[in-house]
């Protein structure tokens, strides 16, 4: 009796060896190098990840995500994340392998997840006329301006969060910007990317200049706990960062990239 | 959702309907001055304002409103106009170019007969005009008014372009809030209103049917 | 004494020149017919005559500070007011009388010519000829020294023309005073007084009907006379 409780123990404990590589010494990337292909888990967000005319998926991430596959030897499937909040669900029960949709790098994401270094940048800034950004150096200075945001956007949210009262919703980031310029209001709040191609020396807006940065989120790549992906990945997106592949994309749909 | 939705709208149409309203109050009126203009016997006058007509109706109404708005800042460091006010000059201008065209089509196509019949009962120009021609003239304009009042109700959705709040605008943002249906309910309030008026244009056809000419 | 003394008008459209020297008078209750082909200056003496063109050269006198009345070719009634209205606009604008009066004077007028029954009809409600009569009543209401008609009956069909013709006659009746231009030959003859025969901006001959039309002095009268007889 005693003989084969020992060896019913003795084969649990070889059992559990083996479980035991399964998940740490079998890795991850081998897991999904066995499978032959990298589930991308996305959500319909352009400029990100959306569908072009031929229902195919392409934006920023999606293109992002095909050529670190290329590198790494994989197909890519795309798999559209129902429910955003249970999005480390589905990267922990296998569903996906990665979630890869502009996604902010945070706290909670920090915690729950492997997240790759940032890509993307996401910023929304102050412009107001060059001269007189110097007067105002924080947020609270800036409350009583007369403020342009497009109808709807970051931006509006940002003046609103500092707690510009007097705000104009205007049809997109350009009209905002045409507000400052005209003086119908004194600052606008729109996208880092597009306030630094269109204020400054060289630009029909030369007399306007980027101010307070209101919000400032940084973009990356989650994978599973532990999983060694994200270091290979990191190697790739450094390397792309290097040859200019990502610039040429982030020209392309217009973002900044994380440098 | 529906409810809440189409009191938003609502709210909006009802500045879209102040846009129109308030065009036609100016518009109307200076159309007949900028007629006037066009017809003078005095060739300074009438040819700038037929190069200003030509202008207006030759540049997109959106330009005009941005150019009346931003304008004097872009340019000349002025401080702008309220945003209500500037979409009413720019509409009212623009709208009054066109109804001046109508009008003086109408009025030059009175046959010069109708002047000289006056002329030589001895009525002055100004019972000339108010009591024989005018009624002539209206009758024929009424058509081509109709349609271009018509035309007006859709073009108050350019108000917008300035951030003066309509009814397309409401629409709009329930975009960004991720409702996609307003948008294409607000088409209702249009074809409500200009429906509206395509009875009222009826009726003012039959009202003034009752003579030829 | 004349009622009527016309001097040497002269009357040019750019180089053209239309009128060359008219002169003629006439007396209180005589009919005067013009004729003439077209372009002769005819219509031009007329709108001399009632204001509608000033002439460059030249005087019109109308003894009394009287006025002119003028029914046109077309008619030109105003489309948007009834018989009634039209006789009464101007009258009423010039509110001298009490309106009622001037509603019974209108109703008289349009009794004249006929149209007693069609007062409430609209211009388009009424034929060529109808209207014409509607227009003669209109000018009547002014009641002018001299009434002229520039072609009364050339825009109408060539039955209708009689009623017209037949109004103005009764018109001579109640002595009137007229100046008619027109190609109607036999209403020349039968109606006017005196003829005048225009060419070329000026009068080539002016005489009673029985001069003009049986014993023309000028050469080009006989030649026209004699044309306008062959196609009635």
């Amino acid at each position: 009796m005693k003989k084969i409780f020992a060896m019913l123990l003795s084969v649990l404990l070889v059992l559990s060896l083996f479980a035991g590589c399964g998940s740490s010494g079998d890795s991850d990337m081998a897991y999904i190098k066995d499978k032959g292909k990298l589930i991308v888990g996305i959500t319909d967000y352009a400029p990100m990840d959306y569908k072009d005319e031929n229902g195919e998926w392409t934006g920023f991430d999606a293109e992002f995500a095909r050529l670190v596959a290329k590198e790494l030897d994989l197909e890519v499937e795309f798999f559209l994340i129902a429910a955003w909040s249970k999005k480390v669900f589905e990267l922990d029960s296998k569903n996906i392998d990665c979630i890869w949709n502009g996604m902010t790098i945070d706290e909670e994401l920090l915690s729950t997840c492997s997240v790759s270094d940032p890509y993307v940048i996401n910023a929304q800034v102050v412009v107001m006329k060059a001269d007189a950004i110097a007067n105002y150096p924080d947020a609270a200075s800036l409350a009583d301006l007369k403020f342009a945001a497009e109808n709807g956007s970051a931006g509006q949210k940002a003046a609103e969060s500092i707690g510009v009262k007097n705000i104009v919703a205007v049809q997109d980031q350009a009209a905002a910007l045409m507000e400052v310029a005209a003086g119908t209001a004194d600052a606008c709040v729109i996208d880092i990317t597009m306030a630094y191609a269109m204020t400054g020396e060289g630009t029909s807006y030369d007399d306007l200049g980027v101010g307070l940065t209101l919000t400032s989120e940084e973009y990356g790549i989650g994978f599973r706990k532990g999983s060694d992906v994200t270091a290979k990945v990191n190697e790739i997106m450094a390397k792309f960062m290097e040859d200019g592949t990502l610039d040429a994309l982030a020209q392309k749909y217009n973002l900044t990239l994380a440098k | 959702m529906f409810i809440p939705v189409t009191l938003e709208l609502l709210k909006g149409f009802g500045q879209s309907v102040n846009i129109f309203l308030l065009t036609l109050l100016f518009a109307l009126p200076l159309g007949g001055v900028v007629a006037m203009g066009s017809m003078s016997r005095f060739t300074p006058l009438r040819a700038f304002t037929r190069g200003f007509v030509w202008v207006i109706r030759g540049t997109p109404l959106m330009l005009q409103l941005i150019l009346i708005f931003y304008g004097p800042g872009l340019m000349f460091d002025l401080p702008a106009l309220p945003r209500f006010t500037a979409v009413i000059i720019a509409f009212a201008i623009n709208y009054a170019c066109y109804f001046s065209e109508i009008y003086r089509g109408g009025i030059e196509s009175i046959p010069k007969g109708q002047y000289e019949a006056c002329q030589v009962l001895g009525l002055t120009k100004v019972q000339t005009f108010f009591r024989v021609i005018l009624l002539q003239v209206i009758k024929r304009i009424v058509p081509s008014m109709g349609n271009e009042i018509i035309t007006l109700v859709k073009d108050t959705a350019l108000a917008r372009v300035i951030a003066v709040y309509e009814v397309t605008w409401a629409g709009e943002s329930f975009i960004k809030k991720g409702l996609i249906w307003p948008l294409f309910y607000t088409g209702a309030f249009y074809l409500l209103f200009c429906g509206g008026l395509t009875l009222l244009f009826g009726w003012l056809e039959k009202k003034l049917d009752y003579f030829r000419g | 004494m004349a009622l009527l003394e016309v001097n040497n008008l002269t009357k040019s459209f750019g180089p053209i020149q239309v009128l060359r020297g008219v002169s003629f008078s006439l007396s209180q209750g005589q009919v005067l017919a013009i004729i003439g082909s077209s372009g002769s200056g005819k219509t031009t003496l007329l709108r001399c005559l009632t204001g509608l063109e000033s002439p460059d050269s030249g005087s019109v006198c109308l003894s009394g500070g009287g006025s002119f009345g003028l029914v046109f070719q077309n008619f030109n009634l105003f489309p948007q007011y009834t018989a009634l209205e039209n006789v009464m606009l101007a009258p009423s604008l010039q509110k001298k009388q009490p309106k009622e009066q001037l509603r019974q004077e209108a109703m008289d007028l349009l009794s004249q010519v006929g149209l007693a029954d069609r007062a409430g009809n609209y211009p388009w409600q009424l034929s060529g000829g109808q209207q014409q009569r509607t227009a003669i009543a209109r000018a009547l209401a002014l009641k002018p020294e001299v009434l002229c008609f520039d072609e009364p009956t050339s825009a109408l069909d060539p039955e209708l023309t009689g009623e017209v013709l037949r109004t103005i006659k009764g018109l001579k009746e109640k002595n009137h005073t007229m100046i008619v231009v027109t190609h109607e030959m036999e209403f020349a003859k039968s109606v006017a007084d005196v003829v005048i025969y225009m060419a070329d901006g000026v009068i080539e001959e002016m005489g009673t009907p029985e001069q003009i039309f049986t014993d023309p002095q000028s050469p080009r009268t006989a030649r026209f006379v004699q044309a306008a007889w062959d196609t009635f």
